[in-house]
């Protein structure tokens, strides 16, 4: 009330002070206050001036404030009030243009049954825009019953009437999901109709099952001022990923974005957090400011579960922001300290921490602990990144720890065991399987490794013990059949060395025969017969026949025989005589056989120790063999493989062979290049040019480059143990003085099997008419 | 920064056949040739907890920071997200709309 009292006393000073100043005075202070829309006091002055004159100029400046007057009110939802203004104007200018604004005003004003009359009155008057705009209004608010708006308001030739049975009946077909109906009534609405957009909607909407895309590209054609915009713009929200809401909401107007909040039915009290979260770069600190500070925005669940995700990549300061927080507990606060600071690359500070974990936790209760146990493999890995500040033995005192707590965590017995065997012996790695076998006498992969430490330390017995357990677990575990059988076969050949006869040929004769691997098939008899043979039994003969037979390949079946007599030691003349029998075969073989080619390579390439090198032997019998298949169209792998495996067996023509036929073959691959320069190192007793090495050194510095790095170290490494055999340097000159003042080409001198230089000889003469072998080998 | 419980609609102590009963029901609601990227979603969650230890291991190691959207994903759940489903709700949003939408109308 004081305030309308002081409101009215400044009036009045107003209007006393424009009476005393000069008519041109006021009339210019009126444009004044137009311009600068103060429009109450052009008001004041206009009606000063017509008390003391009344112009046309006058009259419209006065009408020109009113209708100014009645906008700005109208912008301040001051609609009554416009509407009280509006009909003075009305009544003074009846002929101003004051429908748009009327009709504007009855609609703010709520009063849509009137807006329908006055809009009946003059809808001729209107603009066509407007017209349409407003039966589009108006047929929205029909349809949503808004205003006490019924059909019988609304004249009969009115498009919004017309129609409006059509738009009920397109809405019933869509929202029961009846594709074709719904298509066939929204047809019905006419384009040029009020309900234009709502035929929009339901279309998009029609679509929104079986083609979502489509539906929103339909639906995005409504206009922002159609009234069912924010119908369209809902139901573009349900499609919608927080990541479109949060881009929209930073593009938005900051008087739009309450509004698009509302249309993702977010609570306006959320409203802070959105912006905030539209406005972040992403950063953990960042996130953590706007979890912290808007925390009341989410459940306490959910709060935690930011805390928990955002906390251990905040570095340090997570020690800081930890701190600070009452929602955890110690033993969770030391967890996500452990995370943060494994995340920060703080190795030993995370073991620390995950101690404190352990510390702080009650582990009274047994089933808990599976989680002590996994921490400590947790700490065990952490420990084994950090082996400045870890020993060994503190890692594998971790493992051990954990297995304390999880005896049946296999995977930790056997990396316990590797790691043993690595850092500490063989032996304590056995202990720890032993130990792991106790805990867990049926899992196999414990078995397997068991069985392999057994095989290892040539316990043979053991390890056959150990495969029998884990065949009557896993029946079809090949791999563990041919162990079984290999273990056999070298503890029959460990008992025939200290001529244990009998045994040997029971732990012969017990292999089991199941066996498919062709290293393996018949390989038993053909050990038999040479037990027999070697106690000088003649029917060790018909034995070694039935395993050959029972090997199904003659060529292998003959290889084994001759590898066989080797390992077993027999007299060098039966050697000899298997050796002939090889090589008989390896003559009468019309055509090579590819796949007994590349398992011969395989064995090349696998077998070891002892066995790798009698191998090695006994394929200095196929050299024509081996040089035949070499030139043989292989594939890129393949050829890498055959490379490897002949310069291995020093099988040195057929390598040459095979490299030149493969780099033939495949140009592009350096690999071969370098086989072929290899080989040709290797080659007898010639002179080999420096250039060569020069190219060599090439070609591996390009494969590094390819990144080719394990060829170029098994090609170094070759070379390295042909330097260390022929006290000579590939590469560098360093190794031998002499050549450093010699670049010219040398010559490498011949090695023998034993590693040895050979006796230098004297150049032969070359003999007319001598016919050399076929690929220029050394016989 | 939903978690796998989440996705599977789980309960936190679910056990194993629960939470591969949810996992199979999931995959014949978004079968991965219709819905590749829920499925690898669904699979991702399975995959996360399929096991006790899984569980466990989530429980003591797991944390991914979440993402602004992830975050605003955790508020949105909340907020039914659906397309009006009958006529009846649509012209009750409707109304809502016009109600509070004709004072700005300017013609």
């Amino acid at each position: 009330m004081a305030n309308k009292k002081s409101k009215g006393r400044d009036q009045r000073h107003k209007v006393a002070s424009l009476g005393a100043l000069p008519v041109h005075e006021v009339l210019a202070k009126g444009h004044l206050f137009l311009t600068q829309e103060k429009y109450q006091d052009a008001i004041l002055c206009f009606k000063q001036l017509l008390k003391q004159q009344e112009s046309p100029e006058i009259l419209q400046a006065l009408e020109q404030a009113y209708l100014g007057r009645i906008g700005s009110l109208a912008a301040k939802s001051m609609a009554k009030e416009a509407m009280a203004l509006l009909e003075i104007v009305v009544e003074r200018w009846p002929h101003a243009d004051v429908l748009s604004l009327k009709l504007s005003l009855l609609l703010q004003a709520g009063r849509f049954v009137e807006a329908v009359q006055f809009h009946g009155q003059c809808r001729k008057q209107l603009a066509s825009d407007v017209r349409q705009r407003l039966e589009a209004l108006f047929g929205a608010l029909l349809l949503a019953g808004v205003g006490g708006l019924r059909l019988e308001d609304f004249p009969g030739d009115s498009p919004v009437a017309g129609y409006y049975p059509a738009a009920l009946s397109a809405m019933d077909a869509v929202f029961v999901r009846q594709e074709e109906r719904g298509q066939d009534a929204l047809k019905q609405i006419s384009f040029r109709s009020p309900y234009r957009d709502l035929r929009t909607l339901l279309t998009g909407l029609l679509h929104f099952q079986s083609e979502k895309d489509l539906g929103c590209s339909i639906i995005r054609k409504i206009d922002k001022d159609s009234p069912y915009f924010r119908a369209a713009a809902r139901c573009l929200a349900t499609v919608d990923t927080p990541e479109s809401f949060l881009q929209n909401l930073a593009a938005a107007p900051k008087n739009e974005q309450y509004q698009l909040c509302g249309q993702y039915g977010v609570n306006p009290s959320q409203f802070p957090v959105f912006e905030a979260l539209s406005g972040s770069d992403g950063r953990p600190l960042g996130l953590y400011k706007i979890a912290s500070r808007h925390g009341n925005c989410f459940t306490k669940g959910q709060r935690m579960l930011l805390l928990r995700n955002i906390l251990p990549f905040c570095g340090e300061q997570a020690l800081t922001f930890l701190g600070r927080s009452t929602d955890f507990t110690s033993i969770e606060k030391n967890r996500i300290l452990a995370l943060a600071a494994e995340k920060d690359g703080a190795t030993h500070s995370a073991v620390k921490f995950w101690e404190d974990y352990l510390g702080n936790s009650d582990w009274s209760d047994t089933l808990r602990h599976k989680e002590i146990a996994m921490v400590l493999r947790h700490q065990a890995k952490l420990q084994k990144k950090v082996e400045y500040a870890y020993s060994p033995v503190h890692v594998l005192d971790t493992m051990l720890k954990s297995l304390e707590y999880e005896p049946s965590h296999a995977e930790t017995w056997l990396e316990a065991a590797e790691y043993a065997k690595r850092h500490f012996s063989a032996s304590r790695s056995y202990a720890i399987v032993n130990d792991a076998v106790a805990k867990l006498p049926e899992n196999v992969p414990i078995l397997v490794a068991a069985m392999q430490a057994c095989g290892a330390r040539n316990a043979h017995k053991k390890a056959s013990g150990l495969a029998k357990r884990i065949l009557e677990i896993d029946p079809i575990n090949t791999s563990v059949l041919d162990f079984l059988v290999e273990s056999r076969l070298e503890h029959g050949r460990k008992l025939a060395s200290q001529k244990k006869w009998l045994p040997a040929e029971k732990e012969l004769q017990s292999a089991d025969t199941r066996v498919k691997a062709l290293r393996y098939r018949g390989r038993h008899r053909i050990c038999l017969g040479m037990v027999l043979l070697l106690q000088g039994k003649e029917e060790g003969l018909p034995h070694i026949a039935a395993g050959k037979e029972e090997n199904g390949s003659p060529l292998f079946g003959h290889v084994l025989t001759s590898l066989e007599s080797r390992l077993y030691k027999l007299p060098k003349g039966r050697h000899q005589e298997f050796d002939r029998q090889l090589r008989q075969l390896e003559d009468s073989a019309p055509t090579i056989d590819r796949s007994e080619f590349l398992r011969l390579i395989n064995w090349l390439l696998s077998f070891d120790g002892e066995q790798g090198v009698m191998l090695k032997e006994v394929c200095q019998c196929l050299t024509n063999f081996f040089a035949k298949a070499a030139i043989l169209p292989w594939s890129r792998d393949e050829g890498l493989l055959i490379c490897k495996a002949l310069e291995k067996a020093a099988l040195i023509a057929a390598l040459t062979k095979a490299s030149a036929t493969l780099q033939k073959n495949y140009p592009e691959d350096l690999e071969f290049k370098v086989w072929s320069l290899v080989a040709g190192t290797r080659k007898g007793k010639k002179r080999v040019p420096m250039q060569v090495f020069d190219k060599l050194e090439d070609l591996l510095y390009q494969l590094e480059r390819k990144n080719r790095l394990d060829f170029v170290d098994y090609i170094e490494e070759i070379l390295d143990k042909g330097r260390n055999h022929r006290s000579s340097t590939f590469f560098g000159v360093e190794d031998d003085l002499d050549d450093i003042f010699d670049f010219g080409p040398f010559i490498i001198p011949q090695v023998t099997e034993s590693g040895e230089k050979s006796p230098t000889k004297p150049k032969a003469k070359p003999v007319r008419g001598k016919q050399f072998n076929l690929f220029d080998d050394e016989l | 920064m939903i978690t796998p419980y989440e996705i599977l609609e789980v309960a936190e102590d679910a056990g194993d056949s629960q939470i591969k009963k949810a996992y199979l029901g999931m995959v014949r609601r978004y079968p991965p040739e219709r819905f590749p990227d829920d499925f690898q979603r669904i699979y991702r969650a399975y995959e996360l907890i399929k096991t006790e230890d899984d569980r466990l291991a989530y429980r003591l190691f797991h944390c991914a920071l979440p993402t602004p959207a992830e975050i605003a994903a955790v508020l949105l759940q909340s907020v039914a997200k659906k397309e009006p489903q009958s006529r009846e709700e649509f012209l009750k949003q409707l109304g809502a709309d016009l109600r509070g939408g004709c004072s700005g109308l300017v013609l």
